[in-house]
């Protein structure tokens, strides 16, 4: 059986990689319509791709924090947290995907990925209180 | 006993928690002001509350990614490594400072650009001294380990 541990660092090399996957737009964008380092506007596809990887890069800060916090400290079901990380990788995947589109349908990747990341706010909670009574006990 | 389980290491935890629960509310106030003032996305700029609100976040995040790492190492290198006891409660301590400066910074800048310093300073403040106990006890573990 594979431990929770490995599932997590696997989820963590695949989230690395969707990361640097939301900047490819950028670097597109830039290329097709001529925008020229530093400037990070001019297009409304560039507009959208360089949202894209921002807001992508806020929710990473967000995600790999408490991955690894659920990871060690909840082992009720140890292979939940990477489990929820795989969940957030295909929310990220849907809302960039949709974003490029129209930046009006963003939300439900959105919303997936927040349901994502507070999943595992919840089980670094219970997992902190729980290590922590095993500890005092 | 594994340092993950140790009390300090569980705190830490917990001020991690702490620092991404302020962190999520920094996007919720860009959000709000979003659709307070009808700023759509992607547009980025707009009225001062907006554009406020969004320095808030961006500025946080480009000081998560170098509180987060600071806070850990020092909870894994420096407070086991401290004999006296209440040193080693040293990086979680320096965390929560970090997180209510970050608060304080927060409403300073909603109120007014210019009154964001005092926050500011406390949590870099608070940085900072996280990467100096790091280094100190990643040298402190290092001089351990080639004593035996």
């Amino acid at each position: 059986m594979v431990s929770g541990l490995t599932l997590t660092e696997a989820v963590t090399i695949l989230a690395v990689l969707m990361l640097f996957y939301t900047s490819v737009p950028v670097g597109r964008a830039r290329g097709k319509h001529g925008i020229k380092a530093p400037a990070m506007t001019g297009h409304e596809d560039m507009d959208r791709a360089v949202r894209v990887h921002m807001n992508s890069l806020e929710q990473y800060a967000l995600f790999m924090p408490m991955l690894w916090v659920a990871t060690l400290t909840f082992t009720l079901v140890t292979w939940l947290p990477a489990a929820l990380g795989l969940i957030w990788i295909v929310a990220r995947f849907i809302y960039m995907q949709a974003y490029l589109r129209d930046p009006a349908s963003r939300s439900v990747g959105f919303s997936l990925t927040m349901l994502a990341t507070l999943g595992l706010l919840v089980l670094s909670v219970i997992g902190v209180v729980m290590s922590w009574s095993a500890g005092a006990a | 006993m594994n340092v993950i389980d140790l009390p300090v290491t569980l705190v830490t935890a917990l001020i991690t928690i702490l620092a991404l629960l302020f962190y999520i509310w920094t996007g919720i106030s860009v959000a709000r002001a979003r659709a307070k003032h009808g700023v759509k996305a992607p547009t980025m700029t707009g009225p001062t509350e907006f554009e406020c609100a969004v320095r808030v976040q961006a500025n946080t995040l480009e000081w998560l990614v170098v509180f987060v790492p600071a806070l850990w190492l020092a909870t894994v290198y420096f407070s086991p490594a401290m004999t006296i006891l209440y040193l080693s409660w040293l990086p979680p301590v320096l965390g929560a400072v970090w997180v209510i400066g970050r608060i304080i910074y927060k409403s300073g800048y909603m109120t007014a650009p210019e009154k964001r310093e005092t926050g500011f300073v406390i949590s870099t403040l608070a940085a900072l001294a996280l990467i100096i106990c790091a280094v100190i006890g990643i040298f402190m573990t290092w001089s351990a380990v080639n004593a035996v």
